[in-house]
């Protein structure tokens, strides 16, 4: 087997970019961890918006999603929160349902 | 991938009209300018996360109809999971670093991030193992558990169960392709999926982290 003839053109990350990401990515989960544990006011919001930081640096540089062409990105980005957005959207129609139902 | 070569030599994947060539845009191996394969890891992947998107949703749903929640600070350890999360995100990261070093041809970096990667993630195992044991230790089944929400420890088996099994499966291939790496039979494009489904596997511990433990 061989690589295909015509790849795409990936820009070469270097390890560096990667060593910062990563020293970012242990500051954010410390920072998530102790506010989970501490239990701070408004902790909740904190910790959604930790993660979201974690899944944006994870899937931009470690999955290459960032050095992808834009109709990729908003394939999996929109693709993924819209489909999950219904998701939620049935499972708690459904739900609600099912324990009016059981009453 | 032959077949395709003999029909048209010079010519790109598709076989396209050779008036076609130059323009770069015809060129573009898929609709999305990556390779077909990326491509269809792509839709594998958005697959995979909404399986464990259902998972959070449904764990979200029930904790807001539940009238009480245990808490989970009285039965995991804020360090344990921090040294989890920790070994995870390194063994990502280092595998995006394996992953360049092998586009760039250096072979020594590539062998080393990799094999560090593979051991990363037997360590995760290994720690999810002994946390499922604690918390089965605890009293918690899949039906009932000791702190009156019998649906928490059904739920956090099947939710961590899931991705615990996703890494075993990642290590499982990860260590295949190595090998087959190792003696040639396996392509970089092989190699960089198998990264991307080992980056996924940590983009779900992430949510994870923060909808069963945390929040």
């Amino acid at each position: 087997m061989e690589n295909l003839p015509i790849k795409s053109e990936e820009p070469i990350v270097s390890p560096k970019t990667f060593f910062l990401v990563w020293v970012i990515l242990m500051v954010l989960t410390v920072f998530e961890i102790t506010a989970g544990y501490k239990g701070i006011a408004g902790k909740d919001y904190l910790i959604l918006i930790l993660m979201l930081g974690q899944a944006y640096l994870v899937s931009f540089y470690f999955m290459h999603l960032r050095f992808e062409k834009l109709p990729l990105i908003l394939s999996v980005v929109l693709g993924v929160l819209l489909t999950i957005g219904l998701l939620c959207a049935l499972i708690i129609w459904d739900g609600t349902h099912i324990i009016q139902l059981s009453r | 991938m032959e077949g395709i070569k003999k029909m048209e030599p010079t010519a790109g994947i598709q076989g396209l009209p050779a008036q076609n060539r130059e323009e770069k845009d015809h060129f573009a191996p898929s609709a999305f300018s990556t390779n077909r394969k990326k491509t269809m890891m792509w839709v594998f992947i958005i697959s995979d996360a909404l399986l464990f998107g259902t998972f959070l949703a449904v764990y979200t749903f029930e904790r807001f109809i539940s009238p009480t929640w245990p808490d989970r600070w009285k039965i995991f350890d804020p360090g344990y999971l921090a040294v989890m999360t920790v070994v995870l995100l390194s063994s990502s990261t280092f595998m995006a670093t394996a992953v360049e070093g092998l586009k760039q041809g250096k072979m020594k970096r590539f062998g080393f991030f990799y094999t560090i990667t593979i051991l990363c993630g037997i360590g995760f195992l290994g720690m999810q193992a002994h946390e499922w044991a604690h918390f089965i230790g605890l009293g918690a089944r899949l039906n009932t558990n000791p702190w009156g929400v019998p649906l928490f420890s059904g739920l956090f088996f099947m939710i961590t169960g899931f991705h615990g099994f996703h890494v075993l499966t990642g290590v499982l291939i990860l260590s295949f392709i190595g090998i087959l790496k190792a003696v040639g039979k396996v392509s970089d494009d092989t190699i960089e999926l198998a990264g991307m489904y080992w980056s996924f596997v940590d983009l779900v511990w992430v949510f994870i982290l923060a909808v069963i433990y945390l929040l």
